[in-house]
């Protein structure tokens, strides 16, 4: 029953942003194509502003947590949030990261740029972009996720992962969801 | 439910099915992450059968257990849920009830926290079933944990003892593909059957029990072998693990291809003879487990002339939790090899200008106004004793000066005040549900022996930490329905304290001037702040109809005062000293009633 291809995925964000439905779907989505699928959701205290961060491991019988230098992809909602994670990336991995910041009560911010030019020395390939932006335009800012996903997907070994999406979205949102899935779906060829 | 399915879940809804599929008619339990999602689960389900088992969230782990026992011995199969440390709290029942032993299979799911993800500490519950000589297994996958738990009820059921299922934060929060088998076991009709030489514990029946208890250890570590994985290799190297670990060692020799022989221990008290074997067969042993050293002990008794390495030779870390890269080091330590992760420059220079984000209480969290209300009025010289939930997080306030366990803000307290024989003032902190928990002992102690302290309930009408969950002062249940709802104010005025005042946080100077009384005031006096917590408030919609816009009109002239800087509210920053209130601003007015310029208003 399951599959032989492996894919290593970190989705990272803070508080609000949606990490914990994008690595559902992913999971979802890989259950019901017959991977085996085993994710870790590290959320303490998320509600109150803090960082979450989902290791989903698409075809593995290891544990949930991904080793360092290994994962083939990280999804950052948020660049520090990213940057914060990237040492998980495998040489040849992608990060996917929403330039867009949200900023930290009582911390300085270090530039974007500074932040993309060390994942560009830390990971095969950076797609670097306002994903913020591109959700406001598919008319909802809670869509980032899912513009995000929309641009992991061609990395996937899955196939139905915009259907599994819609099917989770509440009813109301589904235009916006499957909107912000091609607008992000756009991107995925583009690289740093 | 009935037949055989694959499904994405959570450690924690993989135990909930195992629960269910095994029959449960009774369980209980109190909040703690990492096990807290268990009970909310079956509450969910039960609608889907015929005859729902009992759900309830018990005022504390001790009540939790002693509910759960009192099912048992009815031969009914009965299940407690609490995270490590509830099981400090339910630790007087069960110490005996591993003596009288159980009917309906009883397990208690105890979550372990390694790297105290969410704890005050780490300790380990494999401790306490050895301590209480009663069973423990060990999972290290949702699935295991699903199937465990089934298990664990037959296990119980065999052998007349209680059952430590015991979960960790990676099994607990990790999400699986996991198979379920289906119902396997219908509730039973509860029966008690009278025998006080097997249900009443005075010394002359419990010494009897106790000879009973004792001869069932060789039992049950003959009955748990077939359970731990002994795979012999053509190696110098043999490596004992259990739990998530086991996972982390089955990837790092992948990684480091290496072939050593493999001993996954998967259930305590461990048989002696899988161990053995391992060790005739190996040169050097590495003993790869997270939090105690218990199996590690077991090895290091029986290794004869082999090297045991493991957290006592410092090639396993003693605190924190285990990933595969702390393995990794500790295998290529033990074998004499270099093992590191090059990272590049560039991003370790980066990670050290990452801006931190640490835990804060919500914009509009009442919390943080009856903190400011408290600092105000008996300043930094008060020691605040503080407890668990959200109001720790009052620490960057200075208004929380110490956080031990559950209920010990109020006893320490009268500690403190003891200690000091009324030279300091000493504010005790507590939230509504940690009130219930263990607090009201605290209280009637505190009363009884003549202490003179101020006691805080912060009262936001759920256990907010662990995700809301009711309690008797909330007027519901864990199945949502309203029966009755525990009074507070009578529940303290019966106590017998000297002054009781009930205030709006929100409302500062009504916070204030109760906050002035107390201080003044004789004995033990209670101030209740009372507000529902912003996130339920949110959820309950009774926000959109009230919420107030908030705009600041603050300009640097005002001397970079930055008084609403001390609220640490995520909804205030800060430009060239001027206060910005950002979009998720709930418009609770305090800071409007701090600003001494007025150039905060809501409207």
């Amino acid at each position: 029953m399951a599959k032989d291809e492996k894919f290593d995925c970190i989705v990272v964000g803070i508080g609000g942003q949606g990490s914990i439905f994008a690595s559902g779907v992913l999971g979802e989505t890989a259950l019901r194509e017959g991977y085996e699928v085993i994710s870790a959701e590290t959320h303490g205290m998320a509600q109150r502003g803090g960082t979450v961060e989902v290791h989903v491991r698409i075809g593995s019988s290891y544990g949930p947590l991904i080793p360092l230098r290994s994962a083939d992809a990280i999804v950052g909602l948020e660049p520090a949030e990213c940057l914060r994670f990237a040492r998980y990336l495998s040489p040849e991995g992608t990060a996917i990261i929403n330039t867009h910041v949200v900023p930290a009560a009582g911390s300085d911010y270090p530039p974007v740029a500074s932040l993309i030019h060390a994942l560009t020395a830390t990971c095969g390939r950076v797609i670097a972009y306002d994903a913020t932006r591109l959700a406001l335009e598919a008319g909802h800012p809670q869509t980032l996720n899912v513009v995000m996903l929309g641009t992991l997907a061609h990395l996937l070994p899955l196939t139905t992962l915009e259907d599994v999406i819609a099917e989770y979205v509440p009813k109301k949102a589904l235009e916006a969801n499957v909107r912000a899935f091609k607008l992000g779906q756009k991107y995925s060829k583009r690289t740093l | 439910m009935q037949h055989s399915s694959r499904k994405y879940l959570l450690g924690n809804e993989a135990i909930a099915y195992g629960l269910l599929e095994a029959g449960i008619s009774v369980v209980s339990g109190y909040p703690g992450t990492p096990s807290s999602e268990i009970i909310p689960f079956i509450a969910r389900n039960v609608e889907r059968y015929d005859k729902p088992p009992h759900v309830e969230w018990s005022v504390n782990e001790k009540v939790a257990l002693e509910v759960a026992a009192g099912a048992s011995y009815c031969n009914v199969r009965a299940a407690v849920i609490m995270k490590h440390v509830g099981l400090n709290v339910a630790a007087d029942p069960l110490m005996t009830l591993a003596y009288t032993g159980v009917k309906g299979g009883l397990v208690l799911v105890v979550a372990d926290d390694p790297g105290c993800h969410s704890s005050q500490n780490e300790q380990d519950s494999r401790r306490y079933a050895y301590f209480a000589k009663i069973p423990c297994l060990d999972p290290s996958t949702p699935q295991e944990a699903y199937d465990f738990t089934k298990y664990a009820f037959k296990l119980s059921e065999q052998f007349e003892i209680p059952v430590i299922l015991r979960p960790t934060t990676r099994v607990s929060h990790a999400r699986a593909s996991v198979k379920l088998h289906g119902h396997d076991s219908d509730q039973r009709l509860a029966r008690f059957e009278k025998n006080p030489e097997r249900w009443v514990m005075v010394p002359a029946h419990a010494r009897l029990r106790h000879v009973e208890l004792n001869k069932l250890q060789p039992l049950l570590r003959s009955e748990l072998a077939s359970l731990s994985s002994l795979k012999l290799k053509k190696s110098e190297l043999g490596v004992v693990t259990s739990g998530v670990a086991a996972k982390y060692v089955e990837e790092a020799v992948m990684k480091l291809q290496l072939e050593p022989s493999i001993l996954r221990i998967a259930a305590y008290p461990m048989n002696d003879d899988t161990i053995v074997a391992l060790i005739n067969n190996s040169r050097k042993i590495l003993v790869v487990e997270e939090l105690e050293p218990v199996i590690e002990e077991k090895v290091n008794a029986v290794a004869g002339t082999v090297e045991v390495l493991g957290k006592l030779t410092g090639h396993v870390p003693r605190e924190g939790e285990l990933t595969v890269d702390v393995v990794l080091k500790g295998l290529g330590q033990a074998l004499g090899r270099f093992v590191t992760t090059n990272l590049p420059v560039e991003l370790i220079a980066v990670e050290h200008s990452l801006p931190s984000r640490p835990p804060i209480l919500c914009a509009g969290c009442p919390h943080r106004a009856t903190f400011y209300a408290l600092k105000k009025v008996f300043k930094k010289s008060a020691i605040y004793v503080g407890d668990i939930g959200c109001y720790t997080l009052g620490v960057s306030q200075g208004t929380i000066d110490t956080t031990l366990c559950m209920g010990a803000s109020v006893s320490m307290g009268s500690g403190f005040a003891a200690a000091f024989g009324g030279d300091r003032e000493i504010v005790s902190v507590i939230g509504d549900s940690t009130f219930v928990h263990t607090g009201v002992p605290g209280l009637i102690n505190a009363v009884y022996n003549g202490a003179k302290m101020t006691l805080v309930i912060l009262d936001n009408n759920t256990t907010a930490m662990t995700g809301h969950q009711p309690h008797p002062c909330t007027g519901e249940t864990a199945t949502g329905t309203c029966n009755f709802q525990t009074s507070m104010e009578d529940l303290v005025k019966a106590v017998g304290v000297q002054g009781l005042y009930v205030v709006d946080p929100y409302n500062l100077s009504e916070t204030e001037e109760a906050f002035v009384k107390a201080k003044d005031g004789d004995g033990v006096q209670v101030v209740i702040a009372r507000r529902p917590c912003i996130i339920s408030a949110k959820k309950a919609g009774a926000l959109s109809k009230t919420k107030k816009r908030v705009t600041s009109t603050c300009k640097n002239y005002f001397a970079s005062c930055k008084i609403c800087g001390t609220l640490f509210c995520p909804s205030i920053s800060y430009s060239d000293s001027c206060a910005l209130i950002s979009e998720d601003c709930i418009g609770c007015g305090v800071c409007e009633q701090i600003c001494e310029f007025d150039a905060i208003k809501t409207a």
